[in-house]
């Protein structure tokens, strides 16, 4: 038998011989994930604008009655200079696997913290989301100084800093008195 | 849904999440994919890990898929550059913390002789070549199809075939 027979021989005998032990609970696991998925990613969208907080206090409540929370890729409506902020539900975030949390913020918008002034000057934030474990959520906080239409890019890391997901949150501020509802 | 699979029909009713279609859709290629990914990685665990993203990734994106008919290019297509891009982060967390390589480590599957022996001959190519001769001989998509799925010119594709031929008739002597 020549070597070329006794490959394609390997091949075919391999190939047919090859056991299908494939977990059987995959079928499961791969559509709880996609639940969890769309549900962490509805939960995003469902808290954003939920709270106003000035200062680090909770100063009112702003309801949006314009906005279709229901579809995320409308755009929200903000006032420039009022403080917003975004809930992200680490209790779901965990059962992603997500370990980190990337910010990028676009220009004229900036973190908000009554406690770290620093915060305001970054552009781009990485967070440890394990360091949060005693916490069920994580509000970002950011304000918008200027007009115009503005995207927050969230990007959700594994361990190793491997990307499982982004987000893009179209945000569209304009001063109070433009505001319509 | 008919209970004869219609791919078209079942693709048009998974773009619309429909959940009967996608368990359709999975029950048609999941054991292709697996036997294409376990060959390749070599492990089964790997295997399992790159299947499971790679049908989360097809049931997100599913809506972006213009040829339906391609579906199953597009999968492998998928699955192969996950593989890929494991490899890469693997490769670099080795090269940074010193771990050993993954592909060294023992198969714990219980899969034939034959198998064993070809995973074994296999796992002596570089990884590139190891897809392409998956692709055609174990996965049995045309030369056209691998040039679809790996982005490579159909000349290429015949030719770095022939190559890694001659390489595995040389291993195997």
């Amino acid at each position: 038998m020549t070597n070329e027979t006794k490959l394609d021989q390997l091949f075919k005998t391999a190939t047919s011989e090859f056991k299908n032990d494939l977990n059987p609970f995959m079928e499961t696991r791969i559509f709880a994930e996609i639940d969890n998925q769309k549900n962490f990613l509805d939960i995003i969208f469902k808290s954003s604008f939920s709270r106003f907080i000035q200062g680090g206090v909770l100063a009112s409540l702003i309801i949006f009655s314009v906005l279709s929370l229901q579809t995320p890729k409308k755009q929200f409506q903000g006032i420039v200079g009022q403080v917003y902020s975004i809930n992200l539900d680490l209790k779901k975030v965990r059962k992603q696997n997500i370990a980190w949390l990337k910010i990028d913020l676009p220009n004229g918008v900036s973190l908000h913290s009554k406690n770290n002034n620093e915060t305001k000057n970054l552009r781009t934030l990485t967070i440890p989301l394990q360091s949060l474990k005693f916490l069920n959520e994580m509000p970002i906080v950011f304000k918008s100084i200027n007009k115009g239409g503005k995207a927050i890019q969230l990007t959700f890391l594994d361990t190793k800093k491997r990307t499982i997901n982004t987000k893009r949150i179209q945000l569209n501020f304009t001063s109070s008195n433009e505001l319509t509802f | 849904m008919t209970s004869k699979f219609n791919i078209i029909e079942t693709i048009n009713l998974c773009k619309k999440n429909n959940r009967d279609a996608q368990s359709a859709l999975y029950q048609k290629y999941s054991f292709d994919l697996y036997k294409y990914l376990h060959f390749l990685c070599g492990k089964k665990e790997l295997a399992e890990d790159l299947v499971q993203n790679t049908f989360i990734k097809v049931f997100r994106n599913i809506g972006s898929l213009k040829n339906n008919e391609g579906i199953k290019g597009w999968i492998f297509q998928i699955a192969r550059n996950l593989y890929f891009d494991h490899l890469k982060s693997a490769n670099n967390s080795k090269r940074d913390n010193n771990e050993i390589n993954f592909d060294q480590i023992e198969d714990e599957s219980n899969q034939s002789e034959s198998v064993l022996e070809l995973k074994n001959l296999l796992n002596q190519l570089d990884a590139k070549d190891r897809d392409l001769i998956i692709l055609v001989e174990i996965s049995g998509n045309s030369l056209l199809e691998v040039s679809e799925i790996t982005g490579i010119s159909l000349s290429a594709v015949k030719s770095r075939l022939h190559r890694v031929r001659k390489t595995l008739n040389n291993i195997n002597k």
